[in-house]
């Protein structure tokens, strides 16, 4: 059902003439995802940064919060870049982005890492005071760190992956795969 | 030096037998150097913004300097040994890719800026630095490392 | 070498490498401008 909806919507957005005209286009296609790729070294390097810090392993003689807060600004400027740039590039491939197991694992695992993020923030916040100092932060900061930077390399990953076609509808895989993927049309020819 | 024949004998290394027969491994190890990318990308971004007063302006910039040389150094090994792997994959194709030679030309530079004259000058007391020279090593620096990256993800669309 | 060798080095060989990669760089933002001009303008 909500597999039937998305493929639905990705073919309406294919049938726009700018989705065709930015996926055509050799010299603005590959601006925009060069831009998605280089502005990710200033969200996920701001960000390892952060991390680093958190975990105790960089900059361990200057206060947490100072690192966080003063690097939160370039952050989230780079974050914005990478959204708006990465709505064009869907919106110029629309129907094999929709397609794409690696697309949708993406999409889960940046929800994930967005909500480790709010509840990390919260705690970081706390900070001032207490820890904020200490070279080394408490466990639960750690751990946090730990998750934050897995989870967004896993997002880096799988975007990556996306270029590869293994997992694309027109390879011949197990039914469950192309649930996974949202094959709707090749998944009724088991039927 | 012939540097065609290097690029031969990548082509058929152990190396290259492992990285052409296993796309799974390749991607991985793509991954890698993506990750890496960005974290050196990370740390050239933080001491460079720094040096321009943009970044972090309560901290000194010898500590930032200091913790973000470290880290980059670090990326550095990884990126290169992750590039070397991946091209092995297609050594021969490189060989042939305008790009790749820019790529590899302005890494060779950036690699020589780095050790033998950002970290060198950036050891000294930053007071005692010509703030115009602070600011232009650190422009010259970001925009080295961006031309890499850049023709880096051009050797992909060329 | 010294500090104000070093400076000097570091300043123009930073100085070279602004200007051929604006130069560089500059010949591809006209080339896309030019190419955007085409398909649109």
């Amino acid at each position: 059902m909500l597999n039937e909806i998305l493929l639905r919507f990705a073919e309406w957005l294919d049938t726009h003439a700018w989705s065709t005209a930015l996926h055509e286009s050799y010299y603005m296609y590959s601006w925009v995802e060069s831009t998605h790729v280089l502005t990710l070294a200033l969200f996920f390097g701001m960000l390892v940064v952060i991390d680093l810090r958190m975990l105790g392993w960089a900059f361990t003689s200057v206060p947490a919060s100072t690192i966080s807060r003063r690097l939160e600004t370039p952050m989230m400027i780079g974050f914005a870049i990478m959204v708006v740039s990465g709505l064009l590039l869907v919106y110029a491939v629309p129907v094999r982005t929709t397609n794409s197991i690696w697309f949708r694992m993406k999409m889960v695992l940046f929800v994930a890492a967005g909500i480790n993020a709010l509840l990390f923030r919260n705690k970081m916040k706390a900070a001032v005071g207490s820890w904020d100092k200490d070279p080394i932060p408490p466990k639960r900061m750690r751990n946090g760190a730990g998750a934050s930077l897995a989870l967004w390399s896993c997002v880096v990953a799988s975007g990556r992956l996306m270029a590869y076609d293994w997992y694309d509808c027109h390879q011949s895989m197990p039914y469950f795969m192309y649930w996974l993927a949202g094959c709707v049309h090749e998944m009724a020819e088991f039927e | 030096m012939d540097v065609f024949a290097f690029f031969q004998w990548l082509d058929t290394s152990w190396l290259a037998s492992i990285s052409k027969a296993y796309g799974g491994v390749f991607a991985v190890v793509q991954v890698f150097h993506l990750l890496a990318m960005l974290t050196l990308g990370g740390m050239v971004l933080t001491g460079d913004l720094r040096l321009l007063g943009v970044l972090l302006k309560d901290v000194p910039s010898e500590v930032v300097i200091e913790h973000t040389q470290k880290w980059f150094s670090v990326a550095l090994v990884v990126l290169l040994a992750s590039g070397i792997f991946m091209s092995s994959a297609v050594a021969i194709k490189l060989y042939y890719n305008s790009f790749f030679w820019a790529k590899m030309a302005s890494l060779a530079f950036g690699i020589f800026f780095v050790y033998t004259i950002r970290r060198p000058l950036l050891r000294y007391d930053h007071s005692t630095i010509n703030p115009w020279t602070l600011r232009l090593v650190a422009v010259a620096s970001m925009t080295t490392w961006f031309v890499v990256a850049a023709s880096g993800r051009w050797i992909g669309f060329s | 070498m010294n500090q104000a060798t070093l400076e000097k080095i570091a300043a123009g060989l930073s100085l070279v490498v602004i200007v051929a990669a604006t130069w560089f760089y500059w010949v591809q933002i006209l080339d896309v401008l030019e190419l955007l001009e085409m398909a649109y303008g």
